[in-house]
């Protein structure tokens, strides 16, 4: 019998290329958009210098410390953009039917539906929030010890995998509504604003909870960033971005869940 | 082997009336409707048939294709294909099967169809070797030496269609699933997709379910016949059986010189239904009255210069059927 098998991995990187490629189809096109969306978030990072033209510090925290938390969290959130957008417009791929096709290929459903788009025009914001970030660490002046860079690093991957869970709730979602609902908006978009600035500055308790809880954005970037910034002292700080992977499981399980209520669209 | 027994799948549907009040009624209080898509369904299919799947739209043609292939559960029932359970054994079974939608295509829009190919031979963890020799195969028999190069987009449908049904055999399926592959071709894309269907059928053994409006696809194609209506197999049989059982009136054309066929006195089972100066029309009813005996009562009364019989089209045949059993 034959054993031949492509490994998941060689068929994520052919899906890659050939996202990338049709990308490029489309120069002109291609480069508006990651000029338009570089210009969007532009605005974001633009309201916080304004802010801090005025007012110095917020809450204690520097300029430089906002924009290192406003970066991190844009890295997150385009990463997870990029990669996972079979995930992010995933009610449109079950309205369409797409999703049928995915079905029918020999593979896990994750990684059907992760291949299935990526969207490379908004590489712009990455690489935004990534002049931001050096400059914000710079500015920052972190002592990086093996810790911190540990912490560093896990902030941004949790920010990621947290983006990246969000939207694979919100697709499983879609099976139970069919429409993707705006509910999940309000923690993407609204997690992404929300988390621009360290969460404490909104003074509330409840926020926080709920935020280290139920939807963890704190554990991705909060709670790190207050390691890294040295207001907290307990290398457990810096660990909390793992707690992400079990958001991003309970995300995949509810996903899988979801999967068992499809009723596919006519004909 | 496919074999279905009392398959079952209801849909539920949001119903509500038009207008701004209702759907913002309907915004907090939902009612449903159960739909039964598949209502009990029997079948089985032996490897290497060709098998016509017919039915209104709506019937639950789409709804069986889905179960057999893997991408819906149905409610109750058993269903295994080579010993499988469609959505149960997932991965597996979908290696063995090749479906093509004729309105959902699965090639990539913008880049050349080949590129396509490369990515279901790793997605279908196809050998080299055996990747090679299918392109090859397939190339020659559908034509495709011009297509694979070019983008997608580029593409005419029938030339769309060619590749689509090459896109869904690279990996040696042993059951193809067809929705409507003929829907909206040109005459001679058309012949060329049916003549590869059954080549492919004769030459590989393999199974074909076909779904189709297209009457000349049923006939070009296959032998036996499937019914569906109201979610439950209405008829199954041979279409030769079945056209012997429903089309039992045949239309004869007659020519003769000097005509005066509303003069002509017809034995029970004739009747005429266009008289012209040279020719007339009649309708026979071959339960009552044979076609010879038929053509002797006409030719002892006025001498026949030419004389045709015609059977009525596959879709007269079709349309009674549904009328027959109100499926419509």
């Amino acid at each position: 019998m034959k054993t031949y098998h492509v490994s998941a991995f060689r068929m994520y990187r052919s899906f890659f290329s050939m996202h990338l490629r049709t990308a490029m189809e489309y120069k002109s096109s291609f480069l508006m958009t990651i000029f338009g969306m570089t210009l969007t978030s532009f605005a974001s990072f633009l309201a916080i210098w304004i802010l801090f033209d005025r007012f110095h510090t917020v809450d204690g925290y520097t300029l430089s410390e906002v924009l290192l938390c406003h970066s991190t969290i844009m890295i997150g959130f385009s990463i997870s953009e990029i990669l996972l957008r079979g995930f992010d417009v995933f009610s449109s791929q079950v309205q369409s039917g797409s999703f049928d096709r995915l079905l029918l290929r020999p593979r896990t459903l994750f990684l059907s539906v992760l291949v299935s788009r990526m969207e490379f025009a908004r590489v712009g914001r990455l690489v935004q929030s990534i002049v931001i970030l050096i400059y914000a660490v710079w500015k920052t002046n972190l002592t990086f010890t093996a810790a911190h860079t540990a912490a560093f690093v896990l902030m941004i991957l949790g920010s990621a995998v947290f983006f990246s869970a969000l939207m694979i709730l919100g697709a499983g979602v879609c099976f139970f509504t069919i429409e993707g609902i705006e509910v999940m908006n309000i923690f993407t978009h609204g997690g992404k604003e929300l988390g621009s600035y360290p969460l404490d500055i909104y003074n509330s308790r409840a926020l926080i909870l709920f935020f280290t809880f139920f939807v963890p954005l704190s554990c991705a970037q909060y709670y790190p960033f207050l390691y890294l910034t040295g207001r907290e002292s307990s290398f457990f700080y810096a660990l909390t971005p793992c707690y992400t992977i079990v958001f991003f499981l309970f995300s995949l399980i509810f996903f899988y869940f979801g999967v068992r209520h499809y009723q596919s669209t006519g004909s | 082997m496919i074999f279905v027994k009392d398959l079952c799948k209801t849909f539920r549907v949001a119903r509500r009336d038009g207008g701004m009040k209702n759907t913002l009624k309907s915004f907090f209080h939902r009612t449903y409707t159960e739909i039964p898509a598949l209502d009990h369904l029997n079948f089985s299919i032996e490897d290497g048939e060709m098998v016509g799947y017919i039915g209104p739209n709506g019937a639950g043609k789409s709804s069986t294709v889905k179960v057999l292939s893997g991408i819906l559960v149905p409610d109750s029932g058993t269903c295994t294909i080579d010993g499988r359970i469609p959505w149960k054994e997932r991965t597996a079974h979908v290696k063995e099967i090749g479906v093509v939608f004729g309105q959902r295509s699965q090639l990539w829009w913008d880049v050349p169809v080949i590129d396509t190919f490369l990515l279901l031979k790793d997605i279908f963890s196809i050998p080299d070797d055996v990747y090679k020799h299918n392109v090859d195969e397939l190339t020659d028999m559908l034509d495709l030496s011009q297509l694979l190069r070019t983008p997608t987009r580029q593409l005419s449908l029938g030339q769309r269609m060619r590749c689509e049904i090459a896109a869904s055999l690279l990996h040696d399926p042993k059951i193809l699933f067809l929705d409507e592959p003929t829907i909206g071709l040109d005459a001679v894309s058309k012949i060329a997709v049916r003549d590869f269907i059954k080549r492919r059928n004769r030459e590989r053994g393999t199974t074909v379910i076909l779904t189709t409006h297209d009457m000349q696809d049923i006939e070009a194609l296959t032998e036996r016949i499937l019914l569906i209506g109201h979610g439950k197999i209405l008829k199954d049989g041979s279409l030769s059986s079945l056209k012997e059982e429903f089309v039992t009136e045949r239309h004869m054309t007659v020519l003769s010189s000097n005509f005066k066929a509303d003069s002509l006195s017809l034995p029970q089972g004739i009747t005429l239904m266009e008289a012209h100066s040279d020719r007339a029309v009649f309708s026979l009813d071959t339960t009552v009255l044979s076609v010879s005996d038929a053509i002797s009562a006409i030719s002892s009364q006025t001498e026949i210069r030419d004389l045709s019989v015609d059977t009525p089209s596959l879709d007269t045949l079709i349309s009674k059927l549904y009328c027959r059993y109100e499926v419509l």
